[in-house]
């Protein structure tokens, strides 16, 4: 009796997931203030590449699809430094080698690849902070 | 006009928990259409008129979709306790028109959110994580939620057709080019219709 509900269980999940919005390549914001977000792959067909503002300790990233997702060009606006832009070539060499999807945080020095989920913990933390820059 | 049928259609900028095809039957009745009403000394009288039917059209939606909120619910709630056993406890909150569950445990095997009905349920991202870009529109700039709020009408207009009609959409035009989640995509982005017709 427990085989077949734990059979009908895989193979209902899945079904009901088929309208699932999944989520790829997070970008976190880990300064105390405000960033906007403007990021590139071939894997999104037609990307318009939009500004996104993100707050202190949430993310974002890439929506739907069930492939990996890497970004080709990431460009970060915050409040202390006019504009970071990183290339293909900028990302790659901060990306370790054998990782089929980007997962990144940007802090004040910069953007760096993160190798595991960072806690919700320390993002509740980073949120909490205040902002001491003039918020665009 | 725009403003009003933005509101009628469930659009973020006037009130994203409004229904839409119902309202809009009943509100584009009452508003008679023109675009007008601002000079008509009695506007403010229809407004409330037709604030009432958006309400009832809002309730009747809720209710026709109850089958979707009720396998919302129930799968939430089957989540939820998962979670709770693995003390990672549930958040629940209200918005874009439904009840919202985010901190479930990852049991589909993917961070991500779905919706049934007036039900959403978040996990690995909250309702408030951003997306800077969309697999089905190469939109971005909205949260989940917004996207997620456009579901949310889609299925108070189509109640239990929602499901059969999503997955003919996602045969008939490709998993990232479902007009269901291309519209969820503009709505969450502009406002404009999350109703793929």
């Amino acid at each position: 009796m427990v085989k077949v509900k734990r059979t009908v269980l895989l193979v209902v999940m899945p079904l009901l997931c088929a309208g699932c919005d999944t989520m790829h390549a997070p970008i976190y914001n880990m300064t105390s203030c405000p960033i906007e977000i403007v990021a590139s792959t071939s894997k999104v067909q037609h990307s318009l590449g939009t500004p996104t503002r993100v707050l202190p300790g949430h993310n974002s990233g890439v929506l739907g699809g069930d492939e990996p997702v890497r970004y080709e060009e990431i460009i970060v606006r915050d409040t202390r430094n006019a504009e970071r832009r990183y290339d293909e070539n900028a990302l790659a060499a901060l990306r370790p080698a054998d990782v089929p999807e980007d997962r990144w945080a940007y802090s004040d020095g910069g953007l760096s690849f993160l190798t595991q989920e960072p806690s919700t913990a320390s993002l509740d933390q980073i949120a909490a902070r205040p902002c001491s820059a003039n918020v665009p | 006009m725009r403003d009003r049928l933005a509101a009628l259609d469930g659009g973020k900028f006037a009130n994203g928990a409004i229904t839409g095809a119902f309202a809009y039957a009943a509100g584009t009745e009452a508003e008679g259409g023109n675009g007008q009403q601002q000079n008509n000394p009695s506007a403010s009288d229809q407004m409330d008129g037709s604030s009432a039917l958006d309400g009832l059209a809002d309730l009747a939606g809720k209710i026709w979709s109850l089958p979707n909120t009720a396998l919302g619910l129930t799968i939430g709630t089957f989540d939820g306790l998962i979670g709770v056993a693995m003390g990672q406890i549930p958040e629940i909150g209200f918005g874009q028109g439904a009840i919202q569950i985010s901190n479930l445990p990852n049991i589909w095997g993917f961070a991500g959110a779905i919706t049934f009905g007036d039900v959403q349920l978040y996990t690995g991202v909250s309702p408030t994580t951003m997306i800077n870009n969309s697999n089905y529109t190469g939109e971005g700039g909205f949260s989940f939620e917004e996207h997620e709020g456009g579901h949310t009408i889609q299925s108070d207009v189509l109640g239990p057709l929602f499901f059969p009609l999503y997955g003919i959409g996602a045969l008939t035009n490709g998993w990232n080019s479902n007009p269901f989640e291309t519209h969820a995509d503009y709505h969450a982005a502009y406002g404009t219709s999350a109703l793929p017709w």
